[in-house]
């Protein structure tokens, strides 16, 4: 494909998923700017970095005071088909105005390191029975990571664990995330929220339920026959994808 | 909504580095070793942010 194609393609595919996480925001958090995201190619047209443009993150008011801060960012390839940009990890992080560090943190991995879940959260938070309990761990799998750090003087620390949410398909929204901040900060909603977290959050599991059939169409099949559906099996049929249905 | 996409060459990705590196004041180890304990301010982590992202289009460059 000539290199105009190509890029006007991965251009109109980065849009189109800019404009829906942008219509999310936009109807759901007061005083998005137009120009909320960047978005950084290589001259190749492979790999996209996806960032707000403001460093602190998307201002979230209570009250119209600003509270607290969510960062959003993707990194992509352009699938090798030149359909689809694949997700290669993405973060949404909550943090205060007064701290660097975030109160909250959900990364997803498509390909973890270090045996972490590829979708998981960190919680910035203390709370000594957990510290105690991650020492108490000894020098098993990550443990041995954490027995290096304390060896030269760090403690561990809950944020420091990975708690697994629900793997490559199943992992949450950035509407979930922004009802969480609505629901439990009382962050400050335009009236048109509801609709835009439901329908988001109805295109988002539309897409990754349809990623999950595609993971083991076996399964799918069997389930669509139980509830009265004729679905019959191409030749040859798809194995599952045990990288996807096994990993934490 | 404005779109702002760029596209960079692998020439253009290095001389971003170079450039937030400048602005950080500090190596990419130093940036690094910093952002791991939490001990870069919100400026400087978004540095670092920067630096990771245009690391990763390096990787297909």
């Amino acid at each position: 494909m000539p290199d105009n194609i190509r890029s006007e393609s991965l251009t109109s595919k980065v849009e189109e998923f800019l404009l829906e996480l942008f219509d999310t925001l936009n109807r759901t958090i007061p005083g998005i700017p137009n120009d909320l995201f960047h978005v950084i190619v290589d001259a190749r047209g492979r790999n996209v970095a996806i960032r707000q443009t403001t460093r602190e993150g998307i201002t979230l008011c209570v009250e119209s005071t600003p509270v607290l801060y969510l960062g959003v960012s993707f990194r992509c390839t352009w699938s090798a088909d030149e359909s689809f940009l694949a997700i290669e990890e993405s973060t949404f992080e909550l943090s205060t105005k007064d701290s660097p560090e975030p109160l909250l943190r959900y990364d997803y991995l498509r390909s973890p390191t270090g045996h972490i879940p590829g979708a998981h959260i960190n919680v910035h938070a203390h709370r000594d029975e957990m510290v105690f309990a991650m020492v108490a761990a000894g020098a098993q799998d990550r443990g041995a990571l954490r027995h290096r750090a304390m060896d030269s003087g760090k403690m561990p620390r809950l944020a420091n664990l990975h708690l697994p949410v629900g793997g490559h398909r199943f992992r949450p929204s950035l509407e979930d995330i922004l009802e969480f901040a609505i629901a439990e900060f009382g962050v400050d909603c335009l009236p048109s929220h509801r609709t835009a977290l439901d329908e988001g959050r109805v295109r988002y599991r539309t897409r990754q339920l349809m990623a999950a059939v595609a993971d083991d169409p076996e399964s799918a099949a069997e389930e669509l026959r139980r509830i009265g559906y004729t679905v019959e099996a191409g030749n040859p049929s798809r194995s599952p994808r045990t990288d996807r249905t096994r990993a934490w | 909504m404005t779109l702002n996409l760029e596209y960079l060459t692998e020439a253009d990705i290095e001389s971003r580095i170079r450039d937030l590196l400048a602005d950080a004041g500090m190596t990419l180890a130093e940036l690094r070793r910093k952002g791991a304990t939490f001990a870069l301010d919100r400026s400087e982590r978004a540095i670092l942010d920067e630096i990771e992202d245009l690391e990763f289009l390096r990787e297909s460059a």
